[in-house]
């Protein structure tokens, strides 16, 4: 049974005073501070996304060393105190939906899971997309939220948040007119934003793997790992083991775009060339993730377009995939 | 404590003649500090910088790199391109903040045990006055 | 800005087969960005542009062109045919299989600098001149909006070319070293922590390393298992490994195109390290890279008189 949704106004003074109170503990990422930096202390720590945290870009995973008679094993130790994370609806849809889906799932990947339970996340509406922004084409939106985080609306003197859970008391409801003006901010968000992406692209993707167009699109791709690395949905990861008598496993980022992603210990590598790479991080995406877990493994957040060197955009590419899908669909 | 640290120097002494220099200080038994790891490499010019920074990375306090006259390297002139890219690393760490006296160069020849030891005194003795090697050293905890 | 001229002699040598393609710049998908194209029938190369915002390094696109037998056009500024003049001499790239044209650089403009000073902007109110811009009715200079790669640029006249279309112009950058002096100049700590803060931000991408044209490895050293230089992990001790090793790698074949700095999605001041040891070699072996098909590259040469009173 859905717990009752807690909703009210906490005027400017309480917001700060539960704040500064927490500082130590809260997580800012970097767009929700050029946006909202001026309802946090300065002194909060801000993260790129919420994978630095969650999956940051290098931990031990188990310690070893040899005792003279047998090899012992350590496992690595990770401290996570409870913590909050406010970040814009995409990054927190990221985790939500889906790097949750794939570490807490069979198998329970017991490092994110320790470092997740301690983690509360607050969702901060966002007023105003980005040009590069497209959540709302990939089933998320900028008024997006969830039942296990916390949703906040920053207005002139208060924020309106929505929320489950005690953290918040509420003596008295929120007026009509209130809830009204969030719901034309609301529609004024999702205005700019592009339309969504139809329900039987998944499917129709797959069928055109072998197309010609992936020459086109993957040219210009210089095949760095940025895009990967800062894309908050984005997962894979390496495992090295360091030392000979002693040492540790270290587990780093990966990205689909290097070379050695795919080459086998025969030294065959199926995905060669820049083209089967740039077509598998999109076929990921757009298509094996879908199919398998139900929505898109891309949030819109834009990231990866405003990075990239060499101006390679994700949404062209499946605006190219949606006019050849619905040109040839019967 | 800090008194009792001695310094972990990494020697890579080319074959023919500068390892051959450090026999021969070995066999005059003449005595010097014993904190050189000595690497043999056929010649100086085999050396990549890459080497040299390998050894910061693990911990070593100090690197050496030692090799034969210019003029007198057995594979003619293997000698004269490693003076080349020291140069250029030198300088290059030096910019980038390393001590100057991290990563030292010297000729010896195969009949100066003397200098040898010399040199290995210096070395030493410039490291210490420089502390642990913290700036390149590896690091792997990473948490947020 | 030559637009028209480039798009012209384009369509020319793709109608005659004198090549079998043309690699060059084509509007990108967010407002002031370029990105790179490949043309290969002249009706397409109306889609041909040439603007202050042009900034990858195209020599870099002839690298998978290596070992077939098509002959490619390629729109050089002066920092991507001196990449070209390197990659001949090193043997990557026949000479005939090339045609260069050549294109004196204006200068690419930095968009981040570009919104720090005038807020929200939009390409429609811009229009640009070869060394000033016009916006909101009022002339400005483009050189304090430089990329800082392109404001210590020396050479933007390509020095090998097959055919040039602008008018050469002079350097903006008069001698790279007040650049490097400014770091140069202060203590051994200063600049040590100058560095670090750079290269905490350093999330190990390797978009400077693809996207500079130099940096063609089949396997590259960052990524070898056996032996295992670097971690995967982005520690600064394993990124300054990447980062010094790289320039080490550079050492007298670095154009100082600035292509990596300008990749870089941190904004790390990445160029600086490669351009130092090109300083380097400058002062001392006299030699930059690039700018002579006939001059031997300063690791593969020596001289008795090198400096050496660092060797005891």
């Amino acid at each position: 049974m859905r717990k009752a949704m807690n909703e009210g106004l906490i005027a400017k003074e309480k917001w700060w005073e539960w704040v500064e109170d927490k500082k130590d503990r809260v997580f800012l990422t970097e767009r929700a501070k050029s946006r909202y930096g001026k309802w946090f202390p300065r002194e909060v720590k801000v993260v790129k996304n919420g994978k630095e945290i969650l999956l940051p870009p290098g931990e031990e995973v188990y310690r070893y060393f040899w005792t003279g008679e047998k090899w012992k094993i350590e496992e690595g130790e990770i401290s996570a105190s409870s913590a909050f994370l406010f970040s814009l609806p995409c990054e927190a849809r990221a985790i939500i939906e889906v790097t949750d889906k794939i570490f807490l799932n069979n198998p329970i990947d017991k490092n994110y899971w320790l470092r997740r339970k301690s983690l509360s996340l607050g969702i901060m509406a966002c007023l105003q997309p980005e040009p590069t922004c497209f959540c709302s084409s990939v089933g998320g939106g900028p008024f997006w939220r969830d039942e296990g985080a916390l949703f906040l609306v920053p207005r002139e003197d208060d924020i309106y948040i929505q929320g489950e859970g005690e953290l918040f008391s509420f003596s008295e409801g929120v007026e009509e007119k209130i809830k009204e003006e969030i719901q034309a901010l609301q529609k004024k968000a999702e205005s700019v934003l592009p339309s969504l992406l139809p329900s039987y692209f998944p499917q129709e993707l797959y069928r055109y793997f072998e197309d010609e167009e992936w020459n086109e699109l993957s040219w210009h791709c210089i095949n760095c790992g940025a895009c990967t690395f800062l894309c908050p949905t984005c997962y894979c990861f390496d495992l090295n083991v360091e030392g000979k008598l002693k040492g540790f496993q270290l587990r780093s980022w990966d990205s689909c775009m290097f070379p050695k992603f795919t080459l086998h210990a025969s030294f065959h590598n199926p995905r060669p060339t820049g083209k089967e790479r740039v077509r598998q991080r999109v076929m990921h995406k757009f298509s094996y993730f879908p199919e398998r877990e139900g929505n898109f493994a891309c949030v819109g957040c834009g990231v990866c377009v405003e990075k990239c060197p060499v101006n390679w955009d994700i949404r062209e590419a499946i605006e190219r995939m949606v006019e050849k899908i619905d040109r040839f669909r019967t | 404590m800090k008194n009792n640290w001695e310094p972990k120097i990494v020697a890579f002494l080319c074959h023919w003649c500068s390892y051959a220099g450090a026999d021969l200080a070995g066999i005059s038994r003449i005595q010097y500090p014993p904190n050189i790891r000595v690497i043999r490499v056929p010649c100086s010019g085999a050396v990549n910088p890459l080497y040299i920074l390998k050894a910061l990375r693990e911990g070593a306090d100090g690197v050496l790199v030692s090799g034969c006259h210019p003029g007198d390297c057995h594979y003619l002139s293997g000698n004269y391109f490693a003076r080349r890219k020291f140069f250029i690393l030198h300088e290059l760490l030096q910019w980038v903040g390393i001590e100057k006296d991290r990563v030292q160069f010297s000729w010896v020849s195969a009949s100066e045990g003397q200098k040898f030891s010399q040199v290995v005194e210096e070395t030493v003795e410039k490291v210490k006055k420089l502390g642990p090697a913290k700036k390149l050293v590896k690091e792997f905890t990473f948490h947020v | 800005m030559f637009e028209k001229e480039i798009r012209r002699k384009s369509e020319e040598l793709l109608e005659t087969k004198t090549v079998d393609m043309v690699i060059g710049y084509t509007s990108g998908s967010l407002p002031f960005q370029a990105r790179p194209v490949l043309i290969s029938s002249p009706e397409d190369t109306e889609q041909l542009v040439w603007n202050h915002f042009s900034s990858p390094n195209l020599a870099r696109y002839l690298l998978p062109y290596r070992d077939s037998s098509k002959k490619i056009a390629l729109l050089a500024k002066g920092c991507d045919a001196r990449a070209v003049m390197v990659l001949i001499q090193e043997k990557q790239f026949p000479r005939e299989r090339v045609h260069i044209i050549g294109l004196p650089c204006p200068g690419m403009i930095s968009k981040t600098k570009l919104e720090k000073e005038l807020g929200e902007i939009k390409e429609e109110d811009f229009s640009f001149e070869k060394d000033t811009f016009l916006w909101q009715g009022k002339k400005w200079e483009i050189f304090p909006f430089l990329e800082d790669t392109c404001s210590r640029c020396r050479y933007p006249n390509p020095p090998l070319y097959d055919e040039l279309i602008g008018e050469k112009r002079e350097p903006w950058g008069s001698s790279s070293t007040d650049y490097l002096e400014k770091i140069n100049g202060q203590s051994e700590e200063e600049r040590w922590q100058f560095w670090e803060e750079e290269f905490s931000r350093c999330i190990r991408c390797y978009a400077c390393r693809n996207a500079c044209p130099l940096c063609y490895c089949k396997e590259c050293f960052a990524e070898s298992d056996l032996p295992r230089w670097v971690s995967g992990v982005p520690t600064l001790s394993d990124n300054l490994f990447f980062h010094l090793g790289r320039s080490m790698h550079l050492a007298g074949r670095c154009v100082e195109c600035g292509a990596c700095e300008r990749a870089c999605p941190e904004e790390i001041k990445i160029g600086l390290l490669p351009l130092k040891v090109e300083m380097i070699i400058k002062n001392n072996f006299s030699f930059e890279a690039g700018l002579s098909l006939e001059e031997d590259a300063p690791l593969l040469t020596y001289r008795e008189t090198d400096p050496g009173e660092f060797i005891k």
